[in-house]
């Protein structure tokens, strides 16, 4: 059966052969052998894949007291998985000669016992296809002395505005290829990012204290060089600015506040709560507190919390690790309701499908190489904004809104807690707002926290625009991802304090 | 030909090259999922891979840069056109010089391989695996505990450091890395959990018993916390969160820890480390006990310990940090430590604290919390700021012992140290590479409920 359908993959594909030459030469061999080292696998388990991912060794330069120009560390894993009807067995080497694949899928086959009464895994629709995203200037083809330029400009600009700054600046570019296959698909993407970031540290003697702060802004993102544009002048010089107004920061007294936060904050907030909240694993494993408020009100009629079916964002992908095409965002909380639609692997649906009728394949199996293990994952999460006739409001009209309080940006980290419902957020900086109006008075960094319900219950006014930000998502402490979160401004009522 | 001496070989043709240097790793990798019991992922995999580092010393200035080559296995590599694009990087940079790296030295060898990983195949690893497994599970069962995953990570690596100046030093090793989630369900349905992860060298170091012992209460407490609390004053830390507060993090992300951070020879050489040498790290007046910790990388089977630097190849020695609160040496390699004009010491090996004076059950007190674990410790490594979310505690009141959970524990990570006292009971935590007191009581902190 699986032989018979390889030979019409190898048909279709000769009619309609995508374009793979953003490929690097191994992946394209590896592309080619795809469906037959499946096939091979498959001759004794009832489902085989293969994935393949190379990140490809590029420039990495950081620019401090210190000058660095490197090579971004390169990767090449390519792992066969075979499913014995309860386990996903896999083999990985960095090894892509033809020999050791086969040799490779020869052994996995010759390894794995069958589990008769096991579950049955669909492979999907059939489709060739090749991905690419959206990269205007390619940072290969930038000499190397540009983008040298590029950093040194960066920290002139903030060593000439104040000399207690001391600045680093990171430039690294990073593009990756993934291959997956089984025996319906044969799907390749080739995406390009680009990190930069800037960070500042400032240091003083204040009243016989010595008092250190550091301030950053991310440019990072999917594309390429053209970034760097992202960063101008005045952002740079800003960041410094900050950073010597943080130095004569004040303190917030911990405790319940109105606030505005930035959009990037917005997602920060979604990503912690209802993102990590709704990876089906932790559900089927009985550890997350999600699965008792399944169509419960978990947030304000304004909050609608949707992963993926997002272009060109640090966080996309065009096909997930286990071959899900990505199509529409999934749904997760609509207008405050938590929904059924959760974030699924090819795992947990194929042991859950028959239990949760209603479950779908979504585009979140990933891992973060395939020699580690795959599990539903966020891509782009974000909270939907409001247009302006659906009562969406301006930044203005909710600083106006609030009275006194304050607004927040930057991003720190964050960290979830799908049982507890516990959270932890730090931002770089809070502006102070009062009566109306926001003031010059800054602080920083700002710890936030507070139970999710209740904070996603007070978010009482959203904004028109959503705008994403680039972030690297953990597992728990490990196993980390590119994601990208966002959302418009919100007006919401949490604990803040900066010390 | 051996892949590393071929690597050697092209950079030694290569004149522009004034010094290099080349790490290889070979690992191999088992990971086994378990999720509800039962296997669903099992993954092997093999890699190698080798760092290839080369110094350019032009017109007094020196450049440096470096790059991993992986997939070059069974097949010819033109390595001279990697060098070259390398010594056009290094050509373009404005560093001091240092005196590079000489042969030889004292490697104390540490035993880090257990045999009964590395001489073992995938099936008897699995095999180990399902009754460390079917043990937890076993101990938990009937109590109203669960274990609804286990991830067992088990590498056996190998790596070799060779150098222009006759460095040649290889260490094999063996890790297992164990991550599980604890759950709890009362008389009341409600749950708790807790996802520890320990990692030691060997299988025989993974005691399902003493993991039980030490995590179940922590799955327990945060099923029966239903408080938060607002509270200004001393603060016990202990367990997990003692262990976030001292130890330092993997290879790689050492920058993320405020110790180590300001501790650091290239973080001194960039003027952001706030440190020098035979002054305090909390400033003045020191009003509890004074802290010293040593970094020691020659614990047998110890997870920070190793021979060699992967940055010079040079040995890993055994020195003091910080003595009765005064800063007393820079952790790095021999470029760093060459540029701020110091001896070097090399990395960061196992953290050991000095007891401290007071006994455990002195600490604690009448509304006083006790913190066991952070749901992330991810302060400002520059600025030392905290701001750590609790997730497992309790505080007593009137003599009973309350579980709290939420809410910001919020300080300043060098201020804290300014006043605290230190158990005389010590504990040893070879998962962490940690061995020093069973808690702290930090005089000055806040918490603000969430």
């Amino acid at each position: 059966m699986s032989s018979l359908l390889y030979c019409i993959i190898i048909n279709s594909r000769s009619f309609s052969m995508p374009d793979v030459s953003s490929l690097t030469e191994e992946l394209k061999k590896i592309r080619e052998l795809a469906p037959e080292l499946v096939s091979s696998v498959e001759q004794k388990a009832p489902y085989a894949s293969l994935l393949a991912t190379q990140t490809e060794p590029t420039d990495r330069l950081v620019k401090s007291e210190e000058e660095s120009f490197s090579t971004s560390m390169p990767s090449l894993h390519i792992r066969i998985t075979a499913w014995n009807g309860n386990t996903f067995y896999s083999l990985v080497t960095s090894n892509p000669d033809k020999d050791n694949l086969f040799k490779m899928a020869k052994d996995l086959k010759g390894s794995i016992s069958l589990d008769h009464n096991g579950y049955e895994i669909d492979p999907g629709d059939s489709l060739d296809k090749h991905f690419k995203n959206r990269c205007e200037i390619d940072p290969a083809q930038v000499p190397l002395i540009e983008k040298k330029d590029v950093c040194k400009h960066a920290y002139d600009i903030l060593k000439e505005y104040d000399k207690r700054i001391s600045p680093s600046i990171g430039y690294e570019h990073i593009r990756k290829h993934t291959i997956f296959a089984n025996r319906s698909k044969l799907l390749s993407q080739t995406n390009n990012f680009l990190s930069f970031l800037i960070q500042v540290q400032a240091e003083e003697v204040i009243g016989g204290e010595q008092v250190r702060k550091t301030n950053y802004e991310s440019f990072t993102g999917a594309g390429g060089h053209e970034r760097t544009k992202l960063a101008s002048d005045e952002k740079i010089q800003k960041i410094g600015e900050d950073v010597i107004k943080f130095l004569y920061a004040g303190q917030i007294k911990p405790g319940k506040y109105d606030v505005v936060l930035h959009p990037h904050l917005t997602g920060l907030l979604m990503h912690e709560s209802f993102g990590h909240g709704c990876e089906y694993d932790a559900i089927v494993e009985g550890r997350a507190k999600s699965a008792e408020y399944i169509g419960k009100r978990v947030g304000s009629e304004l909050v609608t919390i949707k992963d993926g079916g997002v272009e060109n964002q640090f966080g996309s992908i065009y096909f997930s690790d286990d071959g899900v095409i990505s199509e529409e965002p999934t749904v997760l909380v609509d207008k405050g309701i938590l929904q059924p639609t959760m974030l699924t692997d090819l795992y947990t649906y194929t042991i859950m499908k028959n239990k949760v009728p209603d479950l779908k394949l979504t585009v979140n199996g990933r891992c973060q190489n395939p020699s580690r293990i795959i599990c539903p994952r966020m891509t782009v999460t974000y909270l939907e904004s409001l247009k302006k006739e659906d009562g969406g409001k301006s930044f203005d009209e909710m600083v106006s809104g609030i009275g006194d309080g304050y607004f927040i940006q930057g991003i720190s980290s964050g960290m979830e807690d799908p049982l507890g419902w516990g959270l932890q957020v730090k931002a770089l900086k809070a502006t102070r707002i009062k009566s109306g109006r926001l003031t010059e008075e800054v602080f920083s960094p700002v710890d936030m926290t507070g139970y999710v319900p209740d904070v996603l219950g007070s978010i009482s006014a959203v904004g028109t625009e959503i705008y994403f930000r680039a972030g690297l998502c953990g597992k728990g402490h490990k196993d980390y991802i590119q994601a990208s979160l966002g959302g418009p401004y919100v007006k919401v009522r949490l604990t803040i304090g900066s010390i | 030909m051996n892949r590393i001496r071929e690597i050697s070989n092209a950079l030694n043709e290569c004149e522009k090259v004034t010094y290099w240097s080349v790490l290889g790793l070979k690992e191999r990798g088992d990971v086994f999922y378990l999720q509800l019991g039962r296997p669903s992922e099992v993954i092997s995999s093999e890699e190698e891979k080798h760092k290839i580092m080369v110094y350019n010393v032009h017109e007094n200035n020196l450049g440096e840069s470096s790059q991993d080559i992986i997939g070059d296995a069974g097949k010819s590599t033109d390595y001279s056109s990697v060098i070259n694009r390398l010594v056009e990087k290094a050509e373009n940079q404005t560093n001091p010089i240092f005196e590079f790296p000489s042969g030889g030295g004292n490697y104390v060898k540490v035993p880090l391989s257990d045999p009964e990983i590395s001489e073992a195949n995938v099936k008897e690893i699995e095999d180990k695996i399902r009754l460390l497994s079917e043990e937890m599970n076993d101990i938990v069962s009937g109590k109203g505990f669960s274990i609804p995953r286990i991830e067992f990570y088990v590498y056996k690596d190998e790596s070799q450091f060779l150098s222009k100046s006759g460095i040649v030093v290889t260490e094999p090793e063996t890790k297992v890395t164990l991550e599980f989630e604890i759950l709890y369900k009362n008389k009341n349905g409600r749950k708790g959990s807790y996802a520890p992860t320990v990692s030691c060298r060997r299988f025989k170091d993974l005691s399902p018993k003493d993991l039980i012992e030490m995590y179940a209460p922590y799955a327990e407490y945060s099923a029966c916390a239903e408080k938060t609390i607002s509270h200004k004053g001393p603060v016990v830390i202990t367990g997990d969160a003692l262990l976030d507060i001292f130890t330092a993090p993997e290879y790689g992300t050492i920058f993320a820890h405020p110790l180590y951070f300001h501790s650091s020879a290239q973080m001194k050489y960039n003027k952001r480390s706030s440190f020098d040498r035979e002054k305090s790290i909390c400033g003045d007046y020191i009003k509890g006990e004074r802290i010293t910790i040593v970094s020691n990388p020659h614990i047998s089977f110890g997870i920070k310990s190793k021979s060699f630097s992967p940055d010079d190849g040079l040995p890993a020695m055994k020195f003091t940090l910080v003595e009765k609160s005064e800063f007393k040496n820079f952790h790095g390699d021999k470029r760093f430590s060459d540029y701020i004009g110091l001896e070097r010491r090399g990395p960061i090996g196992n953290i050991i604290i000095s007891p401290g004076e007071s006994r455990f059950s002195d600490l604690l007190g009448n509304g006083v919390p006790v913190i066991e674990a952070f749901s992330g410790f991810q302060p400002n490594e520059d600025s030392g700021n905290l701001g750590l979310e609790i997730r497992i505690g309790y505080v007593f009141e009137n003599g009973e012992k309350v579980p709290i959970k939420g809410g910001l524990l919020m300080g300043k990570y060098f201020e804290m140290l300014k006043n605290m006292h230190l158990s005389k009971e010590t504990r040893i935590s070879t998962g962490y590479g940690y061995e020093g007191p069973q808690a702290i009581r930090f005089e000055n902190l806040e918490i603000c409920e969430r």
